[in-house]
């Protein structure tokens, strides 16, 4: 995770949610987040393009790359 | 008699003449002092007359190494005046090259600006989808 801040500062803005807060149910909601850990990657607008469950992998880098070269052209 | 008396008395000046020396020497010594002076009077009329063009070649000489240190002078002031105005071109191309390069820096730093971002604070969940950019959302759970 820390790389991802490291690789995308300045393009990507990082947030930490606590799916236990109470306080964050909406954003739960909105962002369909269950109860299991994951990583969510959305656009300016607001919009979900890709989730990932479980451990980083190394690759996630590229693909995260990939997805915002998407995003920007 | 009178004779032999005549031929003694001639022998006897001869003698005196031979032995005495003082007579003698004097006669010679304007002999070589004019052979001298005329040695030295020859040597000069000999070395006046070459003389006269060796002044004039060494005059030339002079005035042919005058003429060449004015025109290594004139040559020197051309080549000083031509470096001065390499040196003011090269000087006015590097004043426009920095200018360029000014105006350059700062074209890149305005195009850098918009990239430059603050970093959003990673728990101020109101800037989700605020920000105008990509985000992404790191949830977990804590227990």
């Amino acid at each position: 995770m820390n790389g991802l801040k490291t690789t995308f500062e300045g393009q990507v803005d990082f947030f930490d949610l606590n799916i236990d807060d109470p306080s964050l149910d909406g954003l739960r909601e909105e962002f369909d987040i269950s109860g299991r850990s994951q990583y969510i990657l959305v656009d300016a607008n607001g919009n979900v393009v890709r989730r990932w469950f479980g451990p980083l992998n190394p690759t996630i880098t590229q693909e995260v790359n990939a997805l915002l070269e998407e995003l920007n052209s | 008699m009178k004779r032999f008396f005549f031929v003694l008395s001639v022998v006897g000046l001869l003698l005196l003449a031979a032995c005495g020396g003082d007579t003698a020497p004097t006669a010679p010594e304007p002999a070589v002092e004019s052979a001298e002076e005329t040695t030295i009077t020859e040597s000069e009329s000999v070395e006046a007359d070459p003389a006269e063009p060796v002044i004039d070649v060494e005059a030339e000489a002079e005035e042919m190494a005058e003429v060449e240190e004015e025109t290594e002078m004139v040559e020197t002031d051309t080549t000083e005046e031509v470096a001065e105005e390499m040196a003011d071109e090269v000087m006015e191309e590097a004043a426009i090259a920095e200018v360029v390069d000014a105006d350059t820096e700062e074209a890149e730093v305005a195009e850098a600006e918009p990239v430059t971002v603050a970093i959003v604070d990673p728990t101020d969940f109101a800037q989700i989808s605020q920000t105008g950019r990509p985000q992404f959302l790191n949830s977990f759970a804590t227990w």
